[in-house]
């Protein structure tokens, strides 16, 4: 018979340090995240008005219930989620992607423009938003100025519904640095090998860029398209800039983060809005999914 | 099958969870306030008692002030003054949650009636009558006006006692009125709409001919519900009946009420409010003037001797300015001596030692009580003697609050407001009347 071999003290206390070390994470993490998801959870199944604490009470799915039949506003919010999301994830990925290309470079500029293209990634949130209702200002903001111009005339931008939202993907657009900086060490892992070979072949500029550099960076774009899919649907950042509590005028950029955010704390449902925050947790990850049953074309090296 | 069981117990397992966790919330106790303990409160009485203030240091500054007063008279309670953050609901909620909320918390006319309607201010009229049986004209030593900003739906019992008069008024910038040849004989207290017209019209013509014509005359801020309300009130128009239904279309005045204030827009005076509603940069000395009804010292100190303020134009036969609340109201949840310490403390904020002691501390806004208006020899106006701050007391009967949103829950107060906000942003940028109307009522119809 085996006997079963005592750990040794120096073992044990090692285990010990181990813990030690992981536990401000671990502690972090069960009271900042794993702790207000279980409660959200736990918020949308009942009717909690944060002013009405004494009216706190379990109401089953009707917050859910709710969601899709009995909230006029739900149709709108969802739709220019939607379409907000449709737009911009492609068109960030592929305009990311090219700008990627174009710096990926060893030239002197090319590092200037890829410091430029990244600079606006690192400014945050909360004034990169103040910064552009001031740029977007129609009558005295920078953008019109430049636009008067070039003779492009004058934008309405944030002040009229049927320019928000291009308004809102016009902002996102400088925001591709981040991606960018992805594509870029996509490309490094790419050995120069390959290209070599291509050239020996005689290979021009677009034969390598759809032969070699697309396939081999797929693992990246798929990243990129998950990162996309999560940041468009989630996003919430004209609380900061646009007009009208963040709505927009006419509804015309009134996302779901929008919503759930005054839902909370602007009529204080915290439990309806938990419930819609779940919904979208669970379109997010429908979605995400959905995307990883079609990955099929994603070249993750040599497997 | 394996997978089945293990997804169904995980699945019961985050029920349950969800459900004891659910279960966590207690019921919040409001104990009930002892008229004894009122009546009887010894000037010796022991007592700590937390007052809940604006994130604003001169708000903390002048509670600071009162309380040292407060402790001649009770040398044995100590005043704990906590910040309130500036999501400021959600702060007293999650606190009325945790059992921490102040004894006393700081309400304005944009947070008194969620506070009010939801239980969480105690009724002070208990308070009241024992003050009146040794002052029966307790009530008559403030302003009426604003005393009833603090009312359960400002017609009945007094929940917050108002710590200072605001009232809207027109900042202006002397420098550039002058430099504009205006009259200044015309920019007096009770000066009209149509006075005002004529000295935006010199400030216009002055601007065009020094080449600043992209610059705005006034920070009008039209679609704040402090300015348009009163003029639509001006106008004899209610926006809505008793029971939430909208009554603007129903006036004939309500399209000449939103043409007054567009016309501010179309004479260039002001820009699009769905631009910028307050483009004029009076802050910044750039505008001629600004409708607010910030302290006067914040803007004396922004412009120094070109500062100086005049009543909001009146309009018509009624007129009315817009004014609001600033004040503090008792918890329902302290207990039952903290309540009466609570009492003692806002009562004597309402003195006039307690006014000169908040005066002493940075306030300096109108004080609530009438013997103290003359800011030229009380505190309140120190510094100020220069400015004419008695447009903060110029006719108070012309009073009026924001209060169009009290027939719909305190939880729509905030979707109400902004409604109306956004019917005079359209119908100021372009919109017809008829369109403005239509979105209005139809945005109304989600909270009726």
């Amino acid at each position: 018979m085996k006997l079963k071999k005592k750990p040794s003290r120096q073992r044990v206390l090692n285990t010990v340090h181990g813990y030690v070390f992981l536990s401000p994470l671990i502690i972090g993490l069960l009271i900042f995240t794993f702790y207000p998801i279980i409660m959200s959870l736990s918020y949308s199944f009942h009717e909690y008005n944060i002013l009405k604490p004494n009216a706190y009470a379990f109401v089953g799915f009707a917050n859910y219930i709710k969601a899709f039949n009995g909230d006029s506003e739900m149709g709108k919010v969802v739709l220019n989620t939607v379409i907000y999301a449709i737009i911009t994830i492609p068109l960030n990925m592929i305009l990311s992607y090219f700008v990627a290309l174009l710096v990926n470079k060893n030239t002197k500029w090319a590092k200037v423009l890829r410091v430029l293209y990244y600079l606006p990634v690192v400014i945050p949130g909360v004034v990169s938003g103040v910064i552009w209702k001031a740029m977007l200002n129609p009558t005295n903001g920078i953008i019109n100025r430049i636009f008067t111009s070039l003779g492009l005339g004058a934008n309405t931008w944030l002040s009229e519904a049927s320019t928000s939202m291009f308004s809102v993907i016009f902002m996102g657009l400088f925001g591709v640095g981040g991606s960018m900086i992805l594509w870029i060490s996509a490309f490094k892992n790419i050995p120069d090998s390959v290209y070599e070979a291509a050239d020996i072949d005689g290979a021009g500029v677009l034969t390598k860029v759809f032969r070699i550099t697309i396939p081999l960076s797929t693992s990246m774009i798929f990243y990129n398209l998950i990162m996309g899919i999560i940041g468009a649907l989630q996003i919430n950042s004209t609380l900061v800039f646009a007009p009208r509590q963040g709505r927009g005028y006419g509804d015309a950029i009134y996302f779901i983060g929008v919503k759930i955010y005054r839902e909370a704390f602007v009529r204080w449902n915290l439990g309806y809005a938990s419930a819609i925050a779940w919904l979208l947790f669970i379109a997010i990850a429908a979605l995400t999914g959905l995307t990883f049953l079609t990955n099929k074309w994603v070249y993750y090296g040599d497997e | 099958m394996k997978r089945i069981k293990f997804s169904a117990l995980l699945l019961a397992l985050i029920f349950i969870f969800v459900g004891v966790v659910g279960c966590g919330q207690q019921e919040v106790n409001t104990p009930e306030l002892d008229e004894g303990d009122l009546e009887n409160l010894s000037f010796d009485v022991t007592a700590e008692i937390s007052v809940g203030v604006a994130p604003d240091p001169k708000e903390k500054q002048m509670i600071n002030s009162l309380a040292s007063e407060f402790n001649q008279i009770y040398p044995n309670v100590t005043v704990k003054t906590i910040t309130l953050q500036n999501e400021y609901l959600k702060e007293i909620g999650q606190r009325i949650t945790a059992g921490t909320v102040p004894d006393i918390i700081f309400a304005t006319s944009e947070t008194g009636y969620a506070l009010i309607s939801n239980g969480h201010l105690e009724n002070l009229e208990k308070c009241i009558a024992i003050e009146e049986k040794t002052n029966s004209e307790w009530r008559n030593q403030f302003y009426e006006s604003f005393m009833k900003f603090g009312q359960k739906n400002y017609n009945g019992d007094q929940y917050v006692l108002p710590r200072s008069a605001d009232r809207v008024v027109t900042h202006i910038n002397k420098r550039i009125l002058r430099e504009a040849g205006v009259d200044m004989t015309k920019v007096v207290n009770g000066w009209t709409w149509e006075d005002f017209l004529d000295v935006c019209e010199s400030v216009r013509t002055y601007f065009d001919n020094i080449g600043k014509t992209e610059q705005n005359v006034i920070d009008a801020y039209i679609n704040w519900e402090a300015v348009m309300y009163p003029i639509m009130r001006s106008f004899g128009v209610e926006v809505f009946d008793k029971d939430g239904n909208v009554l603007l279309d129903k006036n004939n005045n309500a399209k000449a009420a939103l043409d007054l204030m567009k016309n501010l827009v179309d004479k260039r005076y002001i820009a699009p409010p769905n631009v910028d509603s307050a483009s004029g940069n009076y802050e910044g000395g750039q505008g001629a003037m600004m409708f607010h009804s910030a302290s006067a010292k914040k803007y004396y100190d922004l412009l120094g001797e070109d500062y100086d303020l005049v009543t909001f134009p009146l309009i018509g036969n009624d007129p009315k300015i817009g004014a609001g609340l600033a004040g503090y109201g008792i918890s329902s949840y302290s207990s039952a001596l903290k309540k009466a310490v609570a009492w003692k403390f806002l009562s004597f904020m309402m003195t006039k030692e307690g006014q000169e002691a908040l005066a002493d501390g940075g306030l300096t806004s109108m004080p609530i009580r009438k013997d103290l208006a003359d800011y030229t020899t009380n505190k309140w106006g120190k510094g100020l003697e220069s400015v004419n701050l008695a447009a903060y007391s110029y006719k108070p009967e012309y009073n009026i609050a924001s209060d169009f949103f009290l027939c719909f829950p305190p939880e729509n107060q905030s979707d109400i407001i902004q409604s109306l906000a956004d019917l005079v942003t359209d119908y100021c940028s372009g919109s017809t009347y008829n369109k403005v109307i239509t979105e209005f009522k139809n945005n109304i119809e989600n909270y009726t």
